[in-house]
């Protein structure tokens, strides 16, 4: 079995000077470490957790993924047969005793021994009882008490990986040894990884396609990752062109939203090289076509070449990607009959004459990788042939064994076959290309991000002038921003003249409690929201009559469908 | 070349602000001030921070350094104000 630890201990003897990090940052300038100083870094974590008594099964939890530290600081944990677990750090806008309560549960929930941080992080008036190390404390201790590095079996516990609901007990998949080296061994092969390759990442790494793709694969692989703040990618995007075209950047990834954005926002594509790039991934939320397309043809003029387009889909209940299209093979555009898919949701493939305004073209996230096998089933569980969407099942020889302390979701977790319900929404081609076109309707995919509608709904009910527990979150389409918006609807008690007012509360209170930026917000008269036969608010219902313009117009960027055009 | 000095007053970097977030919200529901918490009060989301950054730097006629902007000089329209005046 592949050992993540003892593969960076030998990058460390073979190649110590290569660059394990390198940070791209304008603000707070550079900095880099090879896979010696990672190493030595990892040694004298493991000597500080062990005086601490970390040990085997022990939880740390770390947090600031944009830091030259953070390498040492994970590595040190898995020496002494701790398992990790990245937890989000506080955003500048979500309230803070919302943040510490979270933290404060979440850490207990974990049961974690320490929390170890970013020097840039102040945790100093944080109201949390888990002793706190920076990561240059942890990098500057004695290395001298450092055990030998714990030799793992297959089925022990590597790593937890947290899903990021703001509300309710978390699910934290725990993912073992032997899971993250076969997904790592399949992923390498199937990326073709080499030891040219250099990743260029803003993506957080409490994330999985962070965590897995631009963190555990480079350091498998032995090749440098560029990263990048998330913060400062937001503020600004091109960021990410600047560190390609400087440090030759070959393979990143990046949400589909960030290829509308890039497309978007750059004022002079030429300025950069980026004939280097062999792959950029999207991932996380569905690739648009018309998103990805716009990308190719603006950094056309860079040296950006089509078949670099690539895209994948996963979950962290499988480690992270477990399709992928390419690599060097362009991407597969698949043009199909708009009104075959509204009206029985079937991929037929439309001819060359089909005039534009008949077809739709969905963008394959690739075929299944090696070992990995997907079902698509309908309503009645039975298997449904190629071109028919129903809800997507797989089995890969990475799946997840349950959630952390979790026996409640643990009991069916797999059909009969071994199978998981990924709860999305999807088909296959004759040619086993991978779409995936939808998901459980309480799940809302901002930016990559997901967001779940109860979150919203359970922030909303608690602001004052909304009438508590009549609301209803759900996504819509935002296409001029290559992503989703979350749309909250409430019925209020409160006179009409004062709906402005609440809808303004109601947005900051959703900022504040469960950091998500409603793209709308729409007041109605109790009684006017539609319920479903259980007596609950119906997501669905409720989205369609909103859509139809039933509580005032949407605004400007949301996708309103065509009439007929079904969800 | 930076623009006229009245192109890039307070006021004028206020205006612009509302009419980016009127666009992309739908209507205001009160005008802006220089200290409205665009970020905590949900008028600007992450997503739209790069294209309002992008129309302030043509507004003030200049071109921010990479990397000078983070989500915290979004705060409010004046700390924005602040920012673009120093890269003048």
């Amino acid at each position: 079995m592949l050992n993540l630890l003892s593969t960076v201990l030998r990058h460390a003897e073979r190649v110590p000077e290569r660059d394990c990090v390198r940070l791209f940052s304008r603000r707070r300038g550079g900095g880099a470490r090879a896979f010696g100083q990672v190493a030595e870094d990892a040694r004298r974590a493991a000597a500080f957790y062990r005086a601490r008594g970390v040990g085997p099964g022990d939880i740390v939890a770390l947090m600031g993924g944009h830091d030259v530290g953070v390498y040492g600081a994970w590595l040190g944990a898995l020496w002494v047969g701790a398992t990790p677990v990245f937890l989000a750090e506080p955003s500048v806008r979500i309230d803070k005793q919302t943040y510490w309560s979270r933290l404060s549960y979440l850490l207990t929930y974990l049961d974690a021994k320490l929390l170890a941080l970013s020097a840039a992080i102040d945790a100093s008036s944080w109201p949390i009882k888990v002793g706190v190390v920076t990561y240059p404390e942890l990098a500057a201790a004695g290395p001298g008490g450092a055990p030998s590095p714990h030799e793992p079996g297959e089925g022990d516990r590597m790593l937890l990986q947290h899903s990021s609901g703001t509300t309710g007990v978390p699910k934290g998949v725990q993912l073992t040894h032997g899971m993250v080296a076969r997904y790592a061994e399949v992923t390498i092969e199937r990326m073709g990884v080499d030891e040219r390759d250099v990743v260029v990442s803003w993506l957080p790494l409490y994330h999985d396609l962070g965590l897995f793709n631009c963190f555990i694969i480079p350091m498998f692989a032995g090749i440098p990752t560029v990263s990048l703040s998330t913060f400062e990618w937001v503020a600004d995007p091109e960021l990410q062109l600047e560190a390609i075209h400087e440090h030759r950047g070959t393979i990143s990834y990046m949400p589909n939203f960030a290829f509308a954005l890039l497309a978007a926002s750059v004022a002079d594509p030429g300025r950069y090289d980026l004939s280097m790039l062999r792959g950029v991934w999207s991932g996380g939320e569905p690739p648009s076509a018309a998103d990805m397309l716009a990308f190719s043809r603006r950094f056309e003029v860079a040296g950006f070449r089509r078949e670099a387009l690539q895209a994948g889909y996963g979950m962290a209940e499988s480690v992270a990607g477990i399709t992928s299209s390419g690599p060097g093979v362009p991407l597969k555009f698949h043009r199909i009959l708009k009104s075959a898919w509204r009206e029985r949701h079937e991929a037929v493939p439309a001819g060359e004459g089909e005039p534009a305004e008949n077809v739709l073209v969905h963008v394959s996230n690739g075929t299944m990788s090696r070992g990995c096998e997907m079902r698509v089933l309908g309503p009645g569980g039975e298997r449904l042939p190629p071109g028919r969407a129903g809800r997507v099942f797989v089995r890969t020889p990475f799946l997840f064994g349950g959630y952390f302390r979790r026996d409640d979701l643990n009991q069916n977790l797999f059909d009969a076959d071994g199978f998981y319900d990924t709860g999305d929404i999807g088909y296959l081609d004759d040619e086993g290309h991978v779409y995936v076109s939808g998901r459980s309707k309480d799940l809302i995919i901002v930016g990559g991000r997901n967001v779940y509608s109860q979150d919203v709904e359970k922030v909303a009910n608690e602001v004052p002038g909304v009438h508590a527990g009549r609301t209803v979150c759900f996504g819509v389409s935002v296409p001029s921003r290559g992503t989703e918006g979350a749309v909250l609807l409430a019925e209020s008690d409160l006179p009409e003249a004062d709906w402005p007012a609440l809808a303004a509360r109601l947005r900051e209170a959703v900022v504040r409690f469960a950091d998500v930026d409603l793209a709308d917000v729409k007041l109605a008269p109790r009684g006017v929201l539609r319920k479903s036969t259980a007596g609950k608010l119906a997501r669905p219902d409720n989205r369609a009559l909103y859509l139809q313009g039933r509580f005032g117009p949407p605004p400007p960027v949301v996708a309103v469908p065509e009439p007929g055009a079904g969800a | 070349m930076t623009a006229a000095p009245e192109a890039r007053s307070l006021e004028a970097t206020l205006a612009l602000i509302e009419a980016f977030v009127a666009r992309e919200r739908g209507a205001l529901r009160e005008p802006l001030t220089p200290d409205t918490e665009l970020l905590r009060l949900g008028l600007l989301d992450s997503m739209q921070l790069a294209r309002l950054g992008r129309e302030l730097a043509g507004a003030f006629g200049v071109t921010p350094p990479r990397g000078a902007l983070t989500v915290e000089d979004f705060e409010t329209p004046r700390r924005l104000w602040q920012c673009f005046q120093r890269f003048g």
